[in-house]
């Protein structure tokens, strides 16, 4: 018999997958790209004047600078979180992880609803907060940076933690006990041992939360102000409204192209993990 | 890891030189300690690793790199110093780890199974350098093993442990000869134990009769009463197949028939029938004469009385 050289190695198996991708995803993708650029005679010129329009540049600055703040801010209220779950089992366990996953199979626009009806003029925290007589005016909380953070941090904040969540148990528990033996407090355990070898899930996570942010639409969209408008925001009323497919087109490519770079990173941090033995 | 501080203690003290430790954090606690699976930080190189525990305690730089070199010296890995855990073998692993738990001068060292995923070879010339370095700095190892050979080529004293009491404590060579009772009597080593009750008590010497009416003379252990069930203990390397040409000393004797015989490189293990139930092992060293009868013959076995104690069961 000859089957050696038809050895069936399974690999057949993802090409209904790989058949969805290039039909879903990337055949639309460059059909777009070509539509919108083909018919464009000076593209590079075109590309950079997009780019450098004020209403371009000021939305990829704060683009960046919205997803920066909500990376940071999911990562110190994650973080803790994650090292909650990582060293509890049992009930509390279930019922933080519960918490956590249940919200996250939850539609993104229902829940940025959620918010709006919270953090609204008359909503439940300004009621609250003039209840207690920490303000006398309702506190602007929406249609604001505020409200785009609150709303963007909520949404991406279980990325986070399961990202950092999986790193932590990785972490052999006799390393901490090594270093208190040794003669390390808490602090310097956690500085010293816990923190650096979880270092890779807040990189891994951080990155995820960055990469989603900066593509981030319904929530910005709901939840921002004027001054709050993010660079897919932008690419939708190019789309929709302006009818602009060359523009659309130029910025949706350098998105993707932001979104590439942060994956190759992201890639080659996992990597190093492994290289790492752990 | 009670000792260590990880665990609490349910009842009791723990005193080290005559302080009492119980409910001293473990960082505060200043033992070095010696995990079974190393437990090298892996983010660190075999330098930093050395130095954490000095480190931790805020010694200036120009000592620690004395410190952490001499230690590294001991354990002949001075020329690692820039390793990971990662480009190590065990054993080199395992000479960080025990340099880690003796640069900051512990007074105790707890060792806990420290060789128990190295190979046969390396475990036994690891057990010699562990011993060196002990003896070297002077200091209190409190080494967990469950490789008898282990325990008594390493130990100055051996605690044997059942289930959280400790059953025995002394040196090797008395706890291997003079076991208190019969778990001790089993755990370092073969035993032969031939359940019987004790006919008479005097001058620190007993008779055992068993159910087969077999009387036995033995030393008489700590607990063991006149009337009372004991067992007889004597080791396999002390039990001869065949009479004597002149006995010198006083023996037991007994008959039994020849059973299966394991070749275990330095010795053969026979085991001997003595009656339906009742099996006892014979070690001979090899190169030592054999048997001298067939598989299911009758054979004579006798052994020192002196050599034979009766433990209460």
């Amino acid at each position: 018999m000859t089957t050696a050289r038809r050895a069936d190695d399974g690999s057949w198996l993802i090409l209904p997958a790989l058949a969805l991708l290039l039909i879903a995803f990337v055949g639309p993708l460059i059909w777009f790209f070509a539509q919108a650029l083909a018919t464009e005679e000076n593209l590079l010129d075109r590309a950079v004047a997009v780019l450098t329009s004020k209403a371009v540049a000021t939305t990829i600055v704060t683009t960046n600078w919205i997803s920066l703040l909500v990376t940071l801010l999911v990562l110190l209220i994650g973080y803790p979180i994650a090292y909650y779950l990582a060293n509890r089992n049992g009930l509390r366990f279930a019922a933080v992880l519960f918490c956590i996953i249940v919200p996250y199979f939850t539609s993104v626009i229902v829940r940025t609803y959620s918010w709006m009806v919270l953090l609204g003029r008359d909503g439940l925290v300004n009621q609250g907060l003039m209840a207690v007589g920490l303000t006398d005016a309702p506190v602007p909380l929406l249609y604001n940076k505020t409200g785009v953070l609150i709303g963007m941090v909520y949404v991406l904040l279980p990325y986070m933690i399961l990202t950092i969540f999986a790193s932590m148990k990785s972490i052999d528990p006799r390393l901490v006990q090594a270093a208190r033996s040794l003669g390390a407090g808490s602090a310097y355990t956690f500085f010293r041992v816990y923190f650096p070898l979880s270092f890779h899930g807040v990189v891994s996570g951080s990155l995820i939360v960055f990469i989603l942010s900066i593509g981030f639409f319904i929530t910005p969209a709901l939840m921002g102000g004027p001054s709050d408008v993010m660079i897919a925001m932008l690419i939708e009323r190019a789309v929709e409204i302006t009818f602009d497919w060359t523009s659309a087109a130029i910025m949706s490519l350098l998105l993707l192209i932001i979104t590439l770079l942060l994956y190759a990173v992201y890639y080659r941090v996992t990597d190093v993990r492994r290289m790492m033995g752990g | 890891m009670m000792l260590a501080g990880f665990a609490e203690v349910d009842g009791g003290d723990i005193f080290v030189d005559r302080t009492n430790i119980v409910g001293v954090r473990p960082q505060h606690r200043g033992f070095g300690m010696v995990f079974q699976n190393y437990a090298i930080f892996p983010h660190l190189n075999v330098f930093e690793n050395v130095a954490f525990p000095l480190r931790a305690r805020r010694v200036p730089a120009a000592e620690l790199k004395k410190r952490v070199m001499s230690a590294l010296e001991l354990v002949r890995l001075e020329r690692f110093a820039d390793r990971y855990a990662r480009q190590l073998s065990g054993g080199q692993q395992q000479r960080v780890a025990i340099a880690r738990a003796i640069v900051f001068r512990p007074p105790v060292v707890l060792m806990d199974e420290p060789l128990g995923a190295l190979d046969k070879n390396l475990r036994y010339q690891m057990q010699l350098e562990i011993k060196e370095i002990q003896q070297q700095l002077g200091m209190t190892v409190v080494y967990v093993t469950h490789d008898q050979e282990e325990a008594m080529n390493m130990s100055d004293r051996i605690a044997i442990m059942n289930s959280g009491r400790i059953e025995q404590v002394g040196p090797p060579r008395e706890v291997y000869e003079t076991p208190a009772n019969t778990f001790a009597g089993r755990f370092l080593g073969e035993a032969n134990l031939l359940e019987g009750t004790i006919e008479e008590v005097r001058d620190g010497r007993v008779r055992l009769r068993t159910a087969a009416g077999t009387a036995f003379q033995a030393r008489a252990g700590n607990g063991v009463q006149n009337a009372q069930r004991a067992a007889l203990f004597v080791r396999p390397e002390r039990v001869r197949i065949g009479r004597p040409a002149h006995d010198e000393v006083e023996r037991n004797h007994v008959a039994g028939r020849l059973g299966r015989t394991s070749f275990l490189g330095n010795i053969h293990r026979h085991m001997v029938e003595l009656e339906p139930g009742t099996e006892m092992i014979v070690d001979v060293q090899n190169g030592q004469a054999g048997p001298g009868a067939e598989p299911g013959q009758s054979v004579e076995l006798s052994w020192p009385v002196s050599d034979s104690i009766a433990l209460p069961v």
